[in-house]
């Protein structure tokens, strides 16, 4: 589902007379990980869809055999646009930013008196309002604040520590890692995954098992083409009742 | 209001008491505004009722409380585990087998922990076993019954629906007896219940099972020799979510201290409630959104992701 939705944009951008389409092979991020194998594949899948005018940018992004190669890929990608001075400036200039939202992530969330709740989730569900059923308005609405499980990856590789075997998939390993930094500070934990995503399947399974017997209440919704966000926002209003009842006792 | 039935309560408001005056289980056929229609007029016809204040619950239960003015729309598990709690208070796991959906609530000291649901598909549902009741050629009502006289329940494939119908299928083909074919359905889907939704939760007793599928002989057999416990059916299982959102609105008008916004059967039953749905054309976004009409006049819509209300805003 989050292909199609993928291919959709795709198309729709080609339609517009589009010329360069940028489209990451992205391997591994991290050494020892790596991402969904859909991922991997995106550059292919792409091909099949767009005509061959459009020129694909692929950079490859592999950290398997460190973060050398990995900045490797960054820099060959930016050398198709501009010289070498000038890609490192913008390379020092991004590893910037990235550091400092790295740092702004760790510090934490606000505390409140309202409920809080651990969303977990690829960034692709959980920040597209179309694919997850609106979910974090209809959060808002029901008056949650919600907790994002960004967390740099100096905090959630050693959070999962506990696992006799670390997860391959990065974004299994991150939201499990957020899962142990968050858990004592917030409500409830949500994790949002498509149907039929075997390293969300994972994560559901491991996250369950962290919280039984935690007293920590774990909801966990799948999405798949239902246009109609209904079972959705019964399942997330059902939520929030549990979670106000349980904490006014 | 629930995809395959709507049902219909009239509880005493007064006192703190549940007692259930009148009900009705009606079939919503996909005719959610004329089966409501259908059930206000029956409830008039019955007796000489003064309605104090209006719940909605299940699926339909936006629609349904636009249409009624209910002082409270609420989420089908809330409201199931209200009902459940209301018949006794020791209640520590709820059974809900529904229309199109499957519900596990865990309860303690009275107020829910967790609840699983089935996941995106309707599956191992009340819809299902509708369908092949009336496939094999027997009333929903028989079906129970019939699975109860099997000796040797056949082995169906669980778990998805589609897969589960070709199995039975083959079975018949080979002529296996009809009694076996629906004990074997019913035996898979409690497996599909058990392994997609209590996954290694505790299910303590007391447990009760509620919903349309309680009324079904063979899901109760299957279900307390597989948890090894007996099951407790309330009296009023197939309305328990109507009665969760009765007690849960008498909560919301303070036991009848405030003034509903229930609208009165005359304006209701001599109105004319029209939906409409389109595809909202002013992002790619295309929205499937839904109106409610009444006599011309608009009432409310849904699914603007965007929170836009009504077509008036369309053009703007």
């Amino acid at each position: 589902m989050p292909l199609k939705a993928f291919v959709g944009h795709v198309r729709f951008l080609a339609r517009q007379g589009l010329g360069l389409l940028w489209v990451p092979q992205v391997i591994s991020l991290v050494r020892g990980e790596y991402t969904c194998p859909n991922l991997l594949g995106l550059p292919d899948l792409v091909r099949q869809y767009v005509s061959p005018s459009v020129r694909l940018l692929t950079p490859v992004l592999d950290a398997r055999r460190g973060k050398r190669q990995l900045d490797r890929g960054y820099l060959s990608w930016g050398l198709q646009f501009a010289a070498l001075p000038r890609v490192l400036r913008a390379w020092q200039k991004a590893c910037v930013v990235q550091r400092s939202w790295e740092e702004e992530q760790g510090r934490g969330h606000p505390a409140g008196s309202a409920l809080t709740i651990l969303l977990l989730g690829p960034g692709y569900l959980v920040d597209d309002a179309y694919l997850n059923g609106n979910l974090q308005r209809k959060l808002q609405e029901l008056g949650v604040a919600v907790v994002r499980a960004d967390l740099p990856d100096a905090v959630t590789v050693p959070a999962c520590r506990y696992l006799t075997k670390r997860p391959y998939w990065t974004t299994t390993r991150r939201a499990l890692g957020a899962l142990e930094h968050f858990r004592r500070t917030v409500d409830g934990v949500i994790s949002i995954a498509p149907f039929g995503c075997g390293a969300e399947a994972m994560q559901g399974v491991l996250v369950n098992q962290r919280l039984r017997g935690a007293n920590l209440p774990y909801l966990e919704l799948y999405v798949d083409e239902h246009s109609s966000p209904v079972g959705l926002h019964t399942r997330l209003e059902a939520f929030c009742d549990l979670l106000e009842r349980k904490k006014s006792g | 209001m629930g995809s395959v039935s709507t049902n219909f309560v009239l509880l005493d408001g007064q006192g703190g008491g549940s007692a259930v005056l009148w009900k009705k289980y009606l079939r919503t056929q996909g005719a959610p505004l004329a089966v409501l229609k259908t059930g206000l007029r029956l409830m008039s016809e019955s007796g000489n009722w003064q309605i104090c204040g209006v719940g909605a619950t299940g699926s339909g239960r936006e629609l349904a409380g636009v249409v009624l003015g209910a002082d409270l729309v609420k989420n089908e598990i809330t409201a199931h585990a209200a009902a459940a709690l209301s018949v006794d208070g020791s209640v520590s796991t709820i059974l809900e087998i529904g229309g199109q959906d499957s519900k596990l609530i865990i309860l303690r000291d009275g107020v829910v922990v967790d609840f699983a649901m089935n996941t995106v598909c309707a599956a191992g549902t009340g819809s299902f076993l509708d369908q092949q009741a009336h496939r094999l050629g027997i009333s929903i009502e028989e079906f129970g019954a019939l699975a109860l006289r099997s000796k040797n329940p056949v082995r169906i494939a669980g778990r998805c629906t589609v897969f589960a119908e070709s199995d039975m299928v083959h079975k018949q083909q080979m002529g296996v007896d009809i009694a076996d074919i629906a004990a074997g359905l019913c035996a898979a889907m409690v497996r599909n219940f058990l392994s997609g939704l209590a996954k290694g939760r505790e299910l303590l007793p007391l447990i009760f099972f509620q919903g349309g599928v309680a009324a079904n002989a063979g899901m109760r057999r299957f279900f307390s020799e597989a948890l090894q416990q007996p099951l407790y059916v309330p009296e009023h299982h197939e309305v328990m979510g109507a009665i969760g959102a009765a007690l849960l609105a008498k909560e919301a008008v303070g036991g009848g201290t405030r003034r509903t916004r229930f609208l009165g059967l005359d304006k209701i039953l001599h109105s004319q409630v029209t939906t409409q749905v389109f595809e909202c054309g002013r992002c790619p976004n295309c929205c499937e959104i839904s109106e409610v009409w009444r006599d011309g006049a608009f009432l409310a819509s849904w699914g603007a992701r965007c929170g836009r209300q009504g077509r008036a805003d369309q053009s703007g």
